[in-house]
């Protein structure tokens, strides 16, 4: 189903539509560029391994310039549409990204068991769900029976981390 | 006769494995659960749930993926009859007429006949994917590379049709998905485009995309949204509907069902459609078309027999031909795929018994969801207070674990998280995810088998036209990427 266009015609939807028109002609450009570095194929018909993703990257340029086409279009023949403001807030998901990051880096270092526990913690807290009894419960019963179900029903043993590693030895 | 033979056989192999049959069992638990979750589809339940069915043998995996795709469809309609928040897209057309019957203090009612109305619609369906898919099979067997790459074009023509509002946009995440989809070694020489020298990106790992564009990037969504909190205080009732009134909704049921499976087949058509299209039929057909939207069983039984019964048609072009219809088959073909079966008319020749067994227990999948569904309608309104708070955080670790199980590799969990962020973005700037994982399978089908075509005709690029099937699907092909362009003209035109 179709979600409501929301911000649509607004001065931020605009510069969102920019952004993302630059990004995916950058990441074109840069599949064009790097094609040309590609070896002829060995097989006298064989059209190589560049022409795919050079007609792929040349058919997302076209549609990145029809986008931004019609987002002038709509910018300068419509008055833009006003939208109620969303409710949405940005700085949570770029905490929540930076602690993913963060939580992901930490696993091959400290094992699977203590970031998961802290991060879970640490999102619910985020999610304004901040009990101090409630977030260490739940947060260690997630981690536990993940840990459990890939150890012993699926036999994939989640990482220990290096440095207990180092430590045992 | 062969099907019917063949499904006793899936059957009895059934029997002789419990372990299965329970799998089965928590997978429809499961999708209900998450169909009942409003902001979770069947789609992020399927992407969740793949890694864990790495370890299972293809049967018990594939099975629970079908039971969290059976149970999260009809989960939407019980918070559509109870709040009118539909739980998935599907469940829309169901929260107008269930909701005003709630009001009216019918909510077991309309709640029982969703339950009786999915579970015979999704059991027709499964029974037409038995007697088709054969003879579908059996048909592709004579495709050769040229028909293949006429498929796979066919497949992304689908694209238009998955790309909701903005079809410019869901051009592009087609586009991008193509592209992408050339990351990793070369069909014909092997050698290694865009990976940058990681040797991890010679096969881009399924998986973890798929988990990033539809888990991942929904729980980082959410972490920026007002938190709400659900609590449900309504008088359930009678769940079981008296056969007096049932009998009158048997013809609606059966009706909506047949166009539930057509619907289903079309690539690109998902339930949410064949709900719509089931819900105006009834309302055609009816005595008293006024009484929609203001509480009518028959409404309710139309949406969800239509909504069910498209499962089984979206399976069959999969399961047959190797083209999925949408996101959900998309991935049900990756974890096919990483059991080491590949859809498509071969997979009938050399694994009949596991295909048929695999029918049987969808068939059973059926009987759990309507066994489930009826003795658990109390105990949902419990799942539905469950906080965002706790689900999100839970849905972010599952990702992590579940991208690192399918290779032990921490840069699969990396590559998730990127593909979470570009899939947060991307929901936010309104571009839809679908196109990217067609894009992603159809992508290399389309160009190995368009080089080894063109090979195999000396350079010539004859095959297009002088071979009939691929001249026709290509025509098809045109045909599907064309008619939602002009229907959206013709929509702009009024």
């Amino acid at each position: 189903m179709s979600q409501p266009t929301e911000g649509m015609g607004t001065e931020t939807s605009r510069y969102a539509e920019f952004i993302a028109c630059a990004f995916i002609t950058l990441i074109a450009i840069a599949a064009i560029v790097n094609s040309r570095y590609f070896p002829l194929s060995g097989l006298e018909m064989d059209v190589g391994p560049a022409r795919f993703p050079v007609i792929y990257a040349g058919v997302l340029l076209i549609l990145a310039a029809v986008l931004v086409y019609n987002t002038l279009r709509r910018s300068t023949v419509q008055k833009a549409e006003v939208v109620p403001a969303s409710s949405f807030n940005f700085v949570p998901v770029v905490i929540g990204i930076v602690a993913t990051g963060i939580y992901i880096y930490l696993i091959p270092l400290l094992g699977y068991l203590p970031p998961t526990v802290v991060f879970l913690i640490g999102m619910m807290w985020l999610m304004g769900m901040r009990h101090r009894l409630w977030n260490p419960v739940i947060a260690i019963g997630i981690t536990l029976f993940l840990y459990l179900v890939f150890l012993f029903g699926l036999s994939i043993p989640l990482p220990m981390g290096s440095l207990f590693e180092i430590g045992s030895i | 006769m062969y099907e019917i033979d063949m499904l006793f056989k899936g059957f009895a192999n059934l029997a002789n494995d419990p372990v299965t049959l329970l799998l089965a069992l928590i997978g429809v638990m499961l999708g209900i659960v998450i169909g009942v979750l409003p902001g979770l589809t069947a789609t992020l339940g399927v992407a969740i749930l793949l890694p864990f069915t790495f370890g299972m043998d293809p049967l018990s995996g594939i099975l629970m993926i079908s039971g969290v795709f059976f149970g999260g469809i009809y989960g939407g309609s019980i918070t559509a009859i109870l709040l009118k928040i539909p739980g998935t897209p599907a469940a829309a057309a169901t929260a107008m007429d269930g909701y005003a019957l709630t009001q009216k203090g019918k909510a077991g009612l309309a709640l029982g006949t969703a339950t009786f109305s999915s579970c015979i619609g999704g059991t027709l369906s499964v029974f037409m994917l038995i007697f088709l898919s054969p003879l579908l099979a059996q048909f592709a067997l004579e495709f050769s590379a040229a028909e293949t790459f006429a498929l796979a074009i066919f497949g992304l023509s689908i694209i238009t049709s998955v790309s909701g509002d903005s079809l410019i946009k869901g051009l592009i995440a087609g586009f991008a998905g193509l592209l992408l989809s050339t990351v990793g070694l070369d069909p014909m020489s092997a050698f290694p485009r865009f990976t940058g020298g990681f040797t991890a990106l010679f096969n881009v790992p399924f998986v973890p995309v798929m988990i990033g564009l539809f888990a991942a990037s929904e729980a980082f969504k959410s972490l920026g949204e007002e938190q709400t909190r659900h609590e449900l205080k309504v008088f359930i009732g009678r769940v079981i509907p008296p056969w007096s009134e049932f009998r009158g909704l048997i013809v609606t049921i059966l009706r909506s069902s047949g166009l539930g499976i057509i619907v289903g087949i079309i690539p690109g058509a998902g339930a949410d459609v064949a709900s719509f299209v089931a819900y105006n039929e009834a309302k055609r057909f009816s005595k008293n078309p006024e009484n929609f939207g203001k509480g009518e069983l028959k409404a309710v039984a139309a949406c969800e027999s239509g909504a069910n019964s498209c499962t089984g048609g979206d399976l069959l072009p999969m399961l047959t031909l190797g083209i999925p219809g949408d996101a959900v088959t998309a991935i049900m073909l990756g974890a096919l795929t990483m059991q080491g079966l590949q859809p498509g008319p071969l997979l009938f020749k050399e694994h009949a018994s596991l295909v048929f067994t695999l029918f049987a227990g969808m068939l059973f999948c059926y009987v759990a969801l309507l066994v489930v569904g009826l003795s658990s309608l109390r105990l949902m309104g419990k799942v539905l207070e469950m906080p965002r708070s706790v689900l999100s955080p839970m849905i972010l670790a599952l990702s992590v674990v579940g991208a690192y199980a399918i290779n032990n590799s921490m840069f699969d969990v990396g590559l998730m998280l990127l593909v979470g962020v570009v899939g947060f973005f991307m929901q936010r700037w309104e571009y839809p995810p679908s196109p990217v994982v067609l894009a992603l399978i159809m992508g290399p089908m389309a160009e190995s088998n368009f080089r080894r075509a063109l090979s195999l005709s000396g350079g010539s690029f004859d095959f297009l036209y002088t071979r009939p099937i691929t001249a026709g699907l290509l025509l098809i092909a045109i045909i599907t990427l064309l008619v939602p362009v002009l229907q959206r003209r013709i929509h702009i035109g009024k």
